[in-house]
């Protein structure tokens, strides 16, 4: 007697478990991997080492924004310095969207209502929730922002604000300030391919919206290893041994 | 060991098209990247950090002075992965032809390219 309504409680429990966890997950692509960037310095796959960072056309700067863009000196890509000032060599986190232009992996796991992100390069990671809420309203300006996500088909539109506008967009020094929103549509374009297209909104930054893109590819095999961006500071042992001058 | 660590270093220097430099955490700016040089001596040290391993290694010339070189290849996490490096894939004692761009400022150092551990090359582990 007692057997058979454990067996009745189960069937209930598995009966009552059954639709939401189907409604959740079936008709939706899973975007769950292991992802390698492809390219890694700016969100234009036409020009990965950023030789046109100061297109205007492309990059359309207000006067404000223009001034950061001549302030900031990347230790990368096609226009860097040896005296860059480039945020992350102080080891402050590279933010979002600025994480997907690491040259280190990201392992996306997903679930009914929230999609985590989490990278490999200074272990930091990225909720996007997937459960319907809204943004909080008066947010903390913080360097990922606050991320909810809807599925439009195999789409996963992802919604960010509330950044402290303290990192750069890319590894070529583009600007963005605390009024910046990113509007990223995510999707597996193959088993082995990951697009992330977005558009960049920033008004104290740039007179228009613009859009970049991003591109990974499914490494199956490989484990997300650490990266702990103040084990770089073993270079500066290495600049002083051998005299060069690198970048502060 | 001593004759092979008495090989003289060669400093071949030599206009050579690009080779994959690593570039994690900070740039080649500090490198002369028209050029390579490929110097050959005994390894004192290896560090399999980031943001990029670290090689150190003792360079005979033909007076028999000793200079320490050291060089920076990729970062280790794409070495383990694209080459199955790991910490202890140097030592201490190896003998080593190195290739790599050299610094800018004429001290001892480059950014690897290429690394012949005792008569073998190592595999690369990409750029980063």
């Amino acid at each position: 007697m007692g057997n058979r309504l454990l067996s009745i409680l189960a069937v209930i429990a598995v009966a009552m478990a059954w639709p939401a966890h189907a409604m959740g997950q079936a008709a939706r692509p899973d975007l769950s991997g292991l992802w390698s960037p492809v390219g890694t310095y700016s969100f234009d796959p036409s020009d990965p080492r950023g030789a046109n960072a100061a297109d205007l056309t492309k990059y359309p700067m207000t006067p404000w924004g223009l001034e950061k863009f001549k302030a900031n000196k990347p230790a990368h890509g096609e226009n860097q310095n040896t005296e860059s000032n480039d945020p992350t060599n102080k080891c402050f986190p590279p933010g979002a969207p600025r994480s997907y232009v690491t040259p280190y992996p990201m392992e996306v796991i997903q679930t009914p209502t929230r999609l985590a992100m989490l990278f490999e390069y200074d272990v930091v990671y990225r909720i996007v929730y997937l459960d319907g809420r809204q943004h909080p309203e008066d947010m903390e300006p913080t360097w990922m922002g606050h991320s909810i996500g809807r599925w439009e088909g195999d789409t996963l539109v992802i919604h960010t604000t509330g950044f402290n506008g303290k990192s750069w967009l890319d590894r070529v020094g583009h600007p963005y300030s605390e009024e910046l929103q990113l509007t990223e549509r995510i999707r597996r374009v193959d088993k082995e391919t990951l697009q992330v297209d977005i558009t960049f909104h920033d008004p104290k930054t740039y007179t228009r919206d613009w859009t970049g893109q991003k591109i990974f590819r499914l490494r199956p095999t490989w484990e997300l290893k650490e990266y702990v961006c103040e084990d770089n500071y073993t270079f500066d042992e290495f600049r002083s041994e051998s005299g060069v001058k690198f970048v502060n | 060991m001593k004759s092979t660590w008495s090989v003289a270093a060669a400093v071949v220097v030599m206009a050579v098209a690009a080779v994959g430099i690593g570039e994690a955490h900070h740039g080649t700016a500090a490198y002369d990247t028209t050029t390579n040089v490929t110097v050959s001596g005994i390894v004192t040290e290896f560090r399999f950090v980031n943001p990029h391993v670290l090689v150190y290694w003792d360079v005979k010339d033909e007076s028999g002075e000793v200079k320490r070189w050291s060089g920076e290849r990729s970062g280790p996490n794409s070495m383990a992965r694209n080459a199955g490096w790991n910490r202890n894939t140097i030592k201490p004692g190896d003998e080593v032809t190195i290739t790599g761009r050299p610094a800018k400022n004429g001290t001892p150092t480059m950014a690897i390219s290429k690394i012949v551990l005792n008569g073998k090359e190592l595999t690369s582990g990409g750029d980063n």
